[in-house]
């Protein structure tokens, strides 16, 4: 029996589609034993892979330890929605009208394919024949039955060998009947939790919980097990909702023959920039991320010479992109040695203009703020104008990151600022500190160098200081304390540092912050001054 | 139009917000680019300097704060305490740990470490955008200096120089000296530094001379 409503589906499934993405993006083998992780944790992996034992849901130890050689990668949504684009146009060219359920499933309805292309079998082949080798693509199943997730789950049916499956009408209910429950679990809002309760009320399949009555499914369940219900039942909950395929918003500039100079390089991008603003501003759209692929002429092997992404705090201009074009080849040092052939321009995160549009009086103070921190940036380079935020660590130059104006301040964890940072500067911190710590000499009465032992304590009390180069001549020493000891990455012989800090007023009434590091037996001048309070 | 709505509220309360609208109105007028730049009441300074500047720092003026760099970044802090942007030119090793523990907002803080040759053309178009500067001074023709000084008198952004510009800068409205008058916290050989005492000697344009004294922790 056919719900009434519900409209004959088809299912396009690429099986393993964040692998075929990440292969594809990495130029990995296909026989290369493959993981994505994502939380610490498998969630996808290659036959390969699956033939050592790995499966889904291992932890990075355990898939290590199961198959050596593997391949972990992190699992990237972002990454397989973006390499499903070419797919997503391709099938709209045969039936338009689609809705990407997720990356690796389109669905569409099919009855006017069908008429169309005479049966429903002809369209799937041709959909098939138009998908078949976009973005490296070979096995393309397709699944057609009533309603959109009757229509996946035969897809979902099918093998290599016979990859459509065709339910004719009317049989959805019983296909679906036959299958066990553990197809719920993807479902959104349904989850393990529902299919776990459900197996301990002793259902395994879902005929017999369609079997169950709606009244009582929605009493114990409630909302999302009523639409599991619905789906059990054959009942369309989601339907299809048509959409364009999404355009293809990126843009690219090719040279013939190659440029090496940095300026032609950014004069020739500047029409290609401005046609790429234009097609987002057509599309009342704005791009605040984009990413910028710069090929070079020597690169037989056709991957990107330079891949950047470059993060706008409002949204781009065509001068801007072109000015993150002329910083990453001037960064990469490619401009004088090697021709550029080939410059892209690709838009990560779009926004709607709308949210963007500026105020109907003035601009707002940040856009001000913006406008002109950028037009520094023009004339000073991209690092000569700065933010900073406070991370975490001990030594402060190591505390104070900072970073080139517009581009996103790091999360709180990704600075790790919210960690307790033991050994890190209690009370009054410098006024000055100095990237590059300024050698001094710590001297005790007698005018002999201080050490530290390796237990850490002084070889005597401090009494004359000589600041080096930030001073003239030795000065006495009225008030101290120390050392303080900082121990980092003790467990990694070459990341180690073993550092001790001082704290001392010297008789001009100046205080300073000294570090003690004695990176060799025979190191001449074992202290460096920190930072100073001015 | 207010004085209509709050004729609802009762009596009272439009009393009380008295002051608060004078000073929206103020705002205002500022934000519309009216009223001379000598009315506006300027950047408030910290507690034991108010004696010498009853209205804080002007908009529009230079200041040359001299001696310690802590007490700029307590004129800057205080300057920027009520949500304003601020900048800094030309000092690439200032503590910026510091400056964010005296209450300066960091994320509403530019800064131009290394401005070179361009220092007053950058220093001219942040006074477009910021309401005060912090900078380094560097040696400036007398025509350079006086264009910089009208445009900041234009624009209402205050300067503050950590070192006294040379004499060809002829617009300094006050120099501020500080000199350090001893540190709390620090023993011998124990303790850490927990506050600085400075003695703050500001020299106003007019000549007069005051003396004060200024703890920072």
């Amino acid at each position: 029996m056919t719900h009434p409503g519900t409209r004959r589906a088809l299912a396009l499934w690429c099986p393993d589609w964040s692998l075929l993405a990440t292969r594809t993006e990495h130029g990995l083998d296909p026989d290369v034993a493959l993981a994505l992780m994502e939380k610490g944790r498998v969630v996808a992996r290659s036959a390969a892979a699956d033939a050592e034992g790995v499966t889904v849901g291992l932890r990075l130890r355990e898939a290590q330890a199961r198959c050596p050689g593997i391949t972990l990668l992190p699992h990237d949504p972002l990454r397989d929605a973006r390499a499903f684009e070419p797919v997503v146009r391709a099938v709209d060219e045969v039936v338009p009208g689609l809705d990407v359920r997720r990356p690796g499933l389109v669905a569409v309805h099919v009855a006017g394919a069908a008429r169309y292309y005479g049966s429903e079998e002809a369209a799937a082949r041709a959909v098939a024949d138009q998908v078949r080798g976009v973005a490296g693509l070979v096995d393309v199943r397709i699944g057609i039955a009533d309603g959109i997730h009757a229509a996946e789950l035969a897809a979902q049916a099918t093998t290599a060998a016979a990859p459509l499956r065709v339910l004719p009408p009317g049989t959805s209910r019983a296909f679906l009947a036959a299958l066990p429950l553990d197809v719920l679990a993807d479902l959104p809002g349904a989850g393990p939790e529902l299919v776990t309760l459900l197996k301990r009320l002793g259902l395994t399949t879902l005929g017999d919980f369609a079997a169950l009555p709606g009244s009582s499914v929605r009493a114990r369940f409630g909302v999302p097990g009523m639409q599991a219900h619905d789906l059990a039942r054959g009942r369309e909950v989601a339907p299809v909702r048509p959409a364009a395929a999404p355009p293809d918003l990126t843009r690219h500039v090719v040279f013939e023959p190659g440029l090496e100079r940095v300026d032609q390089v950014a004069f020739g991008c500047r029409t290609m920039a401005e046609e790429f603003i234009a097609t987002l501003t057509a599309r009342q759209l704005v791009c605040s991320q984009v990413q910028v692929s710069v090929f070079t002429d020597d690169d037989s092997t056709g991957r990107a010479h330079s891949d950047e992404v470059w993060t706008h705090p409002r949204h781009f201009t065509s001068t801007e992109v072109v000015d993150r074009i002329r910083w990453q080849l001037q960064g990469s040092g490619s401009g004088p040695e090697r021709a550029v052939v080939r410059v892209e321009v690709a838009p990560l995160a779009l926004d709607d203009a709308a949210a963007h549009a500026g105020g109907l009086w003035r601009d707002g103070p940040a856009d001000r703020v913006h406008h002109t921190a950028t037009r520094l940036q023009g004339r000073l380079g991209h690092d000569g104008v700065l933010t900073a935020t406070i991370g975490g660590g001990r030594l402060l130059a190591e505390r104070a990151q900072l970073r080139p104006w517009g581009e996103a301040a790091p999360s709180v964890s990704a600075r790790r600022a919210d960690q307790p940072w033991p050994g890190s500067l209690p009370g009054l911190a410098p006024t000055l500190v100095y990237d590059e710590p300024v050698p001094a000499r710590l001297l005790d009465a007698a005018r002999a160098l201080i050490t530290i032992s390796a237990r850490g304590e002084l070889s005597g009390d401090p009494a004359w200081l000589d600041p080096g180069a930030l001073g003239d001549g030795p000065r006495r020493v009225t008030a101290w304390a120390g050392p303080w000891p900082i121990r980092q990455r003790w467990w990694d012989p070459s990341e180690t540092r073993r550092v001790d800090r001082v704290q001392l007023v010297d008789d001009h009434d100046q205080a300073w912050l000294l570090l003690y590091e004695q990176l060799s037996a025979d190191e001449p001048a074992p202290w460096s001054v920190e930072g100073r309070y001015d | 139009m207010f004085e209509h709505l709050f004729e609802h509220g009762g009596v009272t309360a439009a009393l009380d917000l008295a002051p608060d609208l004078a000073a929206l109105r103020a705002r205002i007028q500022r934000l519309e680019g009216a009223g001379a730049p000598g009315d506006v009441t300027g950047f408030g300074v910290p507690e034991p300097l108010r004696s010498a500047f009853p209205t804080g720092l002007r908009a529009g003026a230079t200041y040359a704060v001299t001696g310690s760099l802590t007490l700029a970044l307590v004129l800057l802090a205080e300057a920027c305490s009520q949500g304003a942007w601020s900048a800094v030119v030309g000092l690439p090793g200032l503590g910026l740990e510091v400056a964010a523990r005296m209450g300066l907002d960091l994320e509403r803080t530019l800064l131009v470490p290394a401005p070179g040759e361009q220092w007053a053309t950058v220093v001219a178009a942040l006074a477009e955008i910021v309401p005060v500067v912090l900078a380094r001074p560097v040696r400036l023709a007398p025509t350079e200096a006086s264009r910089l000084t009208a445009r900041l008198r234009e624009r209402g952004c205050t300067l503050l120089l950590t070192e006294p510009p040379a004499a060809t800068w002829s617009g300094v409205q006050a120099t501020l000296h500080a000199s350090p008058a001893g540190w709390r916290g620090l023993g011998a050989g124990h303790g850490c530094l927990l506050e600085r005492r400075l003695a703050v000697e500001v020299q106003q344009r007019t000549g007069r001379r005051t003396r004060h004294h200024l703890d920072v922790s």
